[in-house]
């Protein structure tokens, strides 16, 4: 099933949640924030989609927003989808996954860990890659440390 | 009267059976673990940052230490991911030879894997004969690209340089004298009742419990799905060759271990395959850019190494150095899998489980 086959789908059977196609990439789904769990909870059970594994999760850091992409796989049908939520830079926060897929729990720690991302209603949030005391979130891209030297650009 | 108190426990960082720098934190009853936390982060490097300030080319020596065991297929997820973003074809004899060698790699893997976990369950010989075996692909790839454990050896558009001359007998003597003596682990390890009695019902990981918390590869086939990358979401030269991909049914220690005896055969099977179909050719795509720019967009590459399923996601801004690079890896999941596995088991089956799952510690951390 393709993305625009899948928000038909979501459609019909969800009609209050409001999902289209990304604009950057032809297959990733866009959601709200709040629609998000509603969403992968019906992906995850519906006989037609059955998007039953969780293949992983990341944020990606843009100057205006932080985007968390989610890798959803069926084995039934042998499909890949790709959902996006878009959060505010300066708080980024969204529903935490791990109700649906516990195996969320550990790929959500290293969204907050390194991008800031904070997943209500984890179990567990904590760093996951860096020191308890580290401070900041290193993958942003404002990030500065002083051991960390940008190559100047050169062609 | 008898007083029992819950006590903790740290097993790690530094542990000679947590397959590299791996915390974990137990909660115990007496023997019996009452809870798991595991601590990570100890080799984390950064890898995904260093990448947003490097070339696409100069890169791949990074991926080669995400996974020191299997250096191959770290450079095979990277490489392979690029192409497609940039659009860049692979000659024949290229995509053959990373076949040959990720294969090669995946049984150098399981046999590094094999001999620890036999000495996790107290048996201290497999150890030494699957070593034996391992110097042996080692020697393969010494001779193909001159290092024994971080190769560099695929390129964008091919592969660094094309294998000697012996390479190709070398390697069937090598396949010739390597099927025996996996009869040989056999009758050393697996047949073993001690071994059987520990490994068997122990540890069991059922298919609903696999799925949910993103277990792959080898650990997913032997809690029963038939579900292998390199035959279901085919890439490279894989579609031409034959192999099986063996499945066990009850998810238990044992079938992990058996599981993971057949992809050897299977391996050394496409090793062969990939050594007939090697016809005279190109290595590498002449007159790609060193300072490549792909355009704009993003890519997810899923491959299978031996430890389960790894991926790569590039987004590029079209600029020579990636905006976002992620590593998907299969041990991350399968980490995050042991506070359910070995919750309520004995501290001394912990360890021959959790050394099941194939851990590996520098591509959990990255």
């Amino acid at each position: 099933m393709k993305a625009q086959q899948i928000i038909t789908r979501l459609n019909k059977e969800k009609p209050d949640i409001r999902a289209e196609i990304s604009g950057d990439s032809a297959e990733a789904i866009e959601l709200d924030r709040a629609a998000l769990l509603d969403t992968v909870a019906f992906l995850r059970d519906d006989e037609e989609t059955s998007f039953d594994f969780l293949n992983c999760l990341f944020a990606i850091d843009y100057a205006d927003r932080i985007e968390v992409l989610y890798i959803l796989h069926s084995y039934r049908f042998n499909e890949q989808l790709t959902l996006k939520v878009k959060l505010d830079r300066e708080k980024p926060e969204v529903e935490s996954l791990c109700s649906i897929h516990p195996g969320a729990g550990f790929h959500e720690r290293e969204a907050f860990d390194l991008f800031g991302v904070k997943f209500l209603s984890h179990p567990d949030l904590r760093r996951i890659l860096m020191p308890d005391e580290w401070e900041g979130y290193p993958m942003r891209k404002d990030y500065s440390h002083e051991n960390l030297i940008r190559r100047p650009e050169s062609d | 009267m008898h007083k029992t108190e819950e006590f903790y426990l740290n097993m790690g960082p530094q542990h000679p059976s947590t397959h590299g720098v791996l915390k974990l934190i137990l909660k115990m009853d007496g023997e019996q673990v009452v809870e798991v936390t595991p601590e990570i982060g100890f080799l984390h490097r950064s890898l995904e940052k260093i990448a947003e300030n490097r070339t696409y080319h100069q890169y791949i020596p990074y991926t080669d230490r995400l996974d020191y065991v299997t250096s191959m297929t770290s450079n095979f997820v990277y490489v392979t991911a690029v192409e497609k973003l940039a659009g860049i074809a692979v000659p024949r004899r290229a995509e053959l030879l990373r076949i040959i060698m990720a294969e090669l790699n995946r049984i150098a893997s399981h046999l590094l894997w094999l001999g620890a976990l036999s000495l996790e369950a107290g048996a201290t010989t497999p150890f030494l004969y699957t070593f034996r075996e391992r110097e042996l692909i080692l020697d393969l790839f010494e001779m193909t690209c001159g290092a024994r454990l971080t190769y560099n050896y695929m390129r964008i558009g091919g592969v660094s340089q094309d294998i000697p001359p012996e390479f190709r007998d070398r390697a069937k003597e090598f396949l010739k004298y390597f099927r025996p003596c996996i009869k040989e682990y056999e009758d050393l390890l697996i047949n073993n009742v001690i071994f059987q009695n520990r490994t068997r019902g122990v540890g069991v990981l059922p298919l609903k419990e696999a799925v949910a918390y993103g277990a792959t590869g080898p650990n997913l086939r032997a809690s029963g799905l038939r579900w292998d990358l390199r035959r279901d979401r085919p890439y490279s030269l894989y579609p031409e060759l034959e192999f099986d991909i063996p499945v066990r049914q009850s998810g238990d220690t044992m079938d992990r271990v058996l599981v993971r005896v057949e992809e050897m055969r299977q391996s050394a099977s496409i090793v062969e395959q990939a050594l007939d179909r090697l016809e005279k050719g190109e290595v590498r795509t002449p007159g790609i850019n060193m300072k490549l720019r792909p355009p704009e967009g993003d890519v997810f590459m899923r491959t299978e190494s031996p430890r389960g399923e790894i991926a790569c996601f590039i987004r590029s801004d079209g600029s020579p150095k990636p905006y976002r690079l992620k590593f998907r890896t299969p041990s991350f999941s399968h980490v995050g899998l042991l506070p359910w596995l070995l919750k309520g088991m004995l501290i001394a089956d912990l360890v021959v489980v959790a050394g099941s799952l194939d851990i590996v510690l520098p591509e959990t951390d990255r």
